[in-house]
């Protein structure tokens, strides 16, 4: 009792800190060096699969510097009071690669893992639970270097053996900007002080139905859709594919050229979109934020 | 139960189980009460209670000498008598409902006789009289306790009797939305789970509504509470940390009184009166009245729907029956349920995959029975059976879902016997079953200590699970007087449980009392205590069932000197050794390898009730520490708070005359609380590392509880109003937390990417407006 007392006040204290309003800037602000996605193509592993890996890395306030991209798939702790999390670093298998991406297969990555004494067997499979015994932490990570900062992202290793119902990435199409679709490569005119209203576009037929298991019932992905600009708010970091009790879409959003983040000039927006199961794709789009007056 | 010194009604004790003997040092440097100037006079003071029910006469009227006027003892059965010259004297009560009473006393110049006389009913047989020892009041000077009365108008509390608790020495501070440590109390640098509160000797499984809003159990209906904050005796077990014990009312009252009460928090009543001549009985129940406005000022979000607003009810009934003189029955059924539901269509920006329904309810309910057997006025024998079922169910989106149902049957049996004047022998029987049924799909839950990845982002451990433990314990113990200044308590205890792994332990406890000379008091106690791993700790699925039995010794010395004017000062030294404490392990998942050190010393300057006016001064040093296992270092426990001052202030201004119906009068009543405590430690997150499948960062802790929060201080103010009429009372009161709004920093919150952080602030001043009436 004391137990669940303790989970759920301890949930509860995490949602609202979370949902309060706060005296930082917003993690949709992008004012330097930031890794705000990595992607694995495919997002899982089969066994006669190449994994692409790549990057979506912003420096705003980098002025086109050199960047220096360092990649390894790690063993790393997520747990409690795990201490650092050395990944590219400590225990990993360092692949070569750049800050255009870098690759790794299946019979590599088991070559490695057989040296640190681990077998095919320990690879993180999504498999139902009553299946998965005690699947490795697999990640990659990525360390971005510039000048002298740094900054490191992680992914997890998904791995499927059997090939049954191999996840896919999801496909983003475009945007739309105030119900108009933003061509590619188009430099769109914002007004400073204005709010736009963004919907992101994606092809639905990349959402896939999944099931953890024989028992398990069809399940759908989420589209998931987190928003970064160089300027400005957004009304919510992420927004879903979905709709809510009153109709209401959930999946648009209004980006907020006011307040104290807004300034005119150039700016960059980028539109990620996560399915849940490790899977991802982002688009760039470039705006011009001028002023009324 | 524990030998008491004094009982007074629905009151509070400082532990009298730490009991000390202290070099002369000390007793040199300890000043004598100074003599008062003034007149070569003395005073009486003194209550007056039922013998039966322990309840105040009020109004009995009493002489002194026989002569001069005709005096009334007051709402709470008390008097005061000044002007008495030094030298013996005579008091006869002649209260209409008991039989006529006469005592002798001595009055000393510039000094205060206190008595307490237990008045035989009017109807009742003086001669073979048994009572139920518990109840049992006679002629003696009292130690000084804090009545309840009292302390349900101390600011902040709500009138709930266990959050006073949390403002005695040595107990830790909480969280601003809760109880210390989330659910329960910090006692002496212990966790929480490692103290234990007790209804009527058995375990209460939730404290509070919500982690902290407010107590399960109606104050109204205890009797009273015993704090023991370490150094308890052989009567208490299964705890490593302090206890709270607390006693309900016997249902013997021979009117009917109760009321109803409504505020923005709850809504409650109470009754209580006889039914018949042999049999008694209240009845409590309340009921949030938060979801009745909550959502009226939640603005509609899109994203967001509470669906269910957060609401508690608990509830208390209770039946005695005293079929013969020294034989009680009793039935008592008590029970709680939290619940809240809210939806979330958009995930939080902290937590992306959090969205969805989130739920929670948890309940309890348990059924008493007890028998109170006293055939003479030497021995005693207390049964009592209590049953019941403990659930809760929680959700998190649609992936993350934990519940948990326990039934439970517990049996105890205490024995106490007066063998002779000086020796008396206690011993005792407890033996329970609870079967913990779990189905979750959870990550592990949070160890103190820890410093949490992103919840999202952690280990989901799914599976059902049943598990059921069996306990037995037994006691003996003696309480032996060999010089009249010198009390030794010694005893043997045993707990023993069975679940995957079988283990009994066996505890040997020591206390001494020396008073040296009346009004001063030296204790000191020494004990081993054992306590079983948490039931999550031992899961096949969540835990390690190979855990063996936390362990823990006690030491404390101390003194307590009465001063003048009331004054009361005690000073207390303890220190606590912790070995084989449970602490996550990579391999195990949980393992004894953890220790812990605390010591500290409590300070208490204590004015009991006299002159409408009440308080204390509480003052307490601590430091605890814990270590991981081997290879780790030292850190701070989770809750260490190195100085905790609390100031508690009451003061009455009556208007009017006691009504006798009700025994409530015209007038005002002022309370204050402060409080300044040292803050929390914190462990900072000196990194955070991008977790790209979760569109969040990981945190990197710095080392553990290497930080502190700022000092917290707050200023609560209470003020009370009666319209006392002549079958009912009316009051109002208004009850001001943090009064002058300081913003406390309760915990630290950073950026998205840890490399900024602010306090997050607690609460600003809040007013409480209630209003009750009483019959």
């Amino acid at each position: 009792m004391k137990t669940v007392a303790k989970i759920g006040l301890a949930s509860i204290v995490a949602l609202l800190l979370a949902s309060c309003s706060s005296p930082f800037p917003p993690q949709t602000l992008v004012e330097r060096l930031r890794i705000l996605d990595i992607r694995a193509e495919p997002p899982e592993v089969g066994p006669l699969d190449t994994v692409t890996l790549d990057a979506l890395v912003a420096d705003p306030a980098g002025e086109g510097r050199p960047l220096e991209c360092y990649w390894a798939v790690c063993l790393v702790d997520l747990g409690w009071a795990a201490g650092d999390i050395d990944c590219p670093g400590g225990n990993s298998f360092p692949l070569d690669g750049d800050c255009q991406g870098a690759n790794f297969n299946l019979p590599e990555l088991v070559a490695w893992l057989t040296e640190q004494g681990y077998d095919i067997d320990d690879l993180p499979q999504d498999l139902p639970p009553e299946l998965m015994e005690d699947s490795l932490p697999l990640f990659v990570g990525i360390e971005v270097r510039a000048g002298d900062e740094s900054t490191r992202g992680i992914k997890r290793v998904r791995v499927n053996l059997s090939g049954d119902q191999p996840n896919t990435n999801p496909l983003l199409t475009g945007l739309e900007v105030d119900g108009e679709p933003l061509e590619t490569g188009e430099v769109v005119t914002v007004d400073l002080g204005a709010d736009v209203e963004l919907t992101p576009v994606a092809d639905e037929s990349t959402r896939q139905t999944y099931r953890r298991g024989e028992e398990d019932q069809d399940r759908l992905e989420d589209f998931l859709f987190s928003w970064y600009s160089t300027t400005g708010e957004f009304e919510d970091r992420r927004t879903i594919l979905d709709v809510d009790s009153k109709g209401r879409r959930l999946d648009i959003n209004d980006w907020k050229l006011r307040g104290e983040h807004a300034e005119q000039g150039p700016s960059k927006l980028w539109l990620i979109v996560r399915d849940g199961r490790y899977g991802t794709d982002w688009l760039e789009f470039s705006f011009e934020v001028t002023s009324s007056d | 139960m524990s030998p008491r010194a004094s009982v007074w009604p629905m009151q509070i004790s400082i532990s009298r189980r730490s009991i000390l003997f202290l070099a002369t040092i000390a007793l040199v440097a300890i000043p004598r009460g100074r003599a008062v100037c003034g007149p070569a006079t003395g005073v009486l003071e003194g209550i007056l209670e039922d013998k039966i029910t322990g309840q105040p006469v009020i109004g009995a009227p009493f002489k002194i000498d026989g002569r001069g006027p005709v005096q009334i003892a007051d709402e709470r059965g008390k008097f005061k008598v000044t002007g008495l010259a030094p030298g013996k004297h005579s008091l006869r009560v002649f209260d209409p409902e008991h039989q006529p009473t006469n005592v002798s006393f001595k009055i000393k110049a510039a000094k205060t006789t206190r008595l307490s006389l237990a008045l035989d009913p009017a109807n009742s047989q003086e001669e073979e009289e048994v009572v139920i020892r518990a109840k049992r009041l006679d002629q003696e000077v009292v130690d000084r306790v804090i009545e309840v009365d009292e302390a349900k108008k101390i600011p902040g509390t709500q009138g709930d009797i266990i959050k006073i608790v949390q403002s005695m020495p040595g107990v830790a501070r909480g969280l601003a939305m809760g109880g210390s440590a989330g659910p329960g109390i910090v006692i002496r640098g212990s966790a929480p789970e490692d103290s234990k509160v007790l209804i009527d000797g058995h375990e209460v499984p939730l404290l509070y509504h919500f982690g902290g809003l407010k107590s399960v159990f109606n104050s109204d209906v205890l009797k009273r509470i015993d704090f023991l904050p370490g150094g308890f005796g052989v009567t208490y077990g299964e705890a490593t940390g302090g206890i709270v014990d607390v006693q309900t009312q016997p249902c013997t009252g021979r009117r009917y009184d109760g009321y109803v009460d409504l505020s923005l928090l709850d809504a409650g009543f109470l009754v209580k009166g006889p039914i018949g001549d042999k049999i008694g009985f209240f009845a409590a129940a309340r009921r949030s009245t938060i979801d009745m406005w909550l959502p009226e000022v939640i603005p509609d979000v899109s994203g967001f729907e509470m669906t269910v607003a957060p609401v508690y009810y608990d509830y208390q009934a209770k039946v005695d029956w005293s079929p013969v003189e020294g034989d009680r029955l009793s039935i008592m059924a008590f029970g709680s349920r939290d619940e809240m539901k809210f939806l979330l269509n958009k995930p939080p920006s902290g937590d992306p995959s959090l969205r969805g329904d989130m739920s929670m309810w948890v309940d309890f309910h348990r059924l008493y029975l007890s028998w109170t057997h006293a055939p003479d006025k030497d021995w005693q024998l207390s049964t009592s059976l209590t049953g019941g079922i403990d659930r809760a169910k929680m959700g998190i989106g649609s992936e993350r879902y934990l519940s948990i149902s326990v039934p439970s049957l517990e049996g105890r049996a205490d024995l106490e016997w007066e063998y002779s004047p000086d020796i008396t022998i206690r011993a005792g029987l407890k033996s329970g079953v609870a079967n913990f049924d779990t189905s979750m799909s959870m990550p592990r839950p949070p160890k103190e200590g820890e410093v949490p990845s992103r919840f999202s982002t952690q280990e989901l451990i799914e599976g059902s699970e049943s598990l059921t433990v069996g306990s037995v314990s037994a006691w003996a113990g003696f309480d032996f007087r060999p010089l009249p200044a010198l009390m030794l308590t010694a005893g043997l205890r045993m707990d023993s449980y069975t679940r995957p792994v079988s283990e009994a332990a066996l505890m040997p406890r020591f206390s001494l009392r020396y008073t040296l000379r009346p009004g001063t008091v030296f204790r000191a106690a020494v004990g081993l205590y054992y306590e079983v791993p948490q039931p999550d700790e031992l899961s096949e699925i969540l835990g390690n069932p190979d855990l063996l039995m936390e362990r823990a010794w006690h030491f404390t010395l101390g003194f307590e000197q009465r001063l003048p004017a009331d004054v009361e000062l005690s000073v207390q030294a303890f220190t606590k050794s912790l070995d084989r404490l449970v602490v996550p392990d990579d391999e195990t998942m949980y393992s004894n390898q953890g220790t812990g050190k605390i010591s500290g010393l409590e300070i208490m300057i204590r004015r009991n009730l006299s002159d409408n006016l009440f308080g204390w001064v509480a003052y307490t040093l601590m430091r605890s520490k814990r270590l991981d296992g081997p290879g780790k270092t030292w850190r701070l426990f989770d809750f260490d708070q190195t100085h905790i001052l609390t100031l508690v202030l009451g003061y009455r201004l009556p208007t009017g005359p006691v009504q006798p119906a009700h025994g409530l009068r015209d007038g005002w009543e002022f309370g204050l609380r402060f409080q300044f405590v040292s803050g929390n430690p914190i462990t900072p997150i000196v990194a955070g590392v991008f977790d790209a499948d979760y569109d969040t960062y990981q945190p990197v802790p710095g080392d553990p509880n290497s930080e502190r929060l700022p000092y917290f201080h707050q200023l609560d103010l209470r003020v009370d109003y009666t319209w006392a009429f002549s079958w009912w009372a009316l009051s109002v009161y208004l009850d001001v937390q943090n009064v002058y709004n300081h913003r406390a920093a309760e915990m630290v919150r950073y950026n998205y990417d840890f490399t900024q952080r602010a306090y997050l602030e607690g609460l600003p001043v809040i007013p409480y407006l209630g209003i009750k009436g009483s019959f």
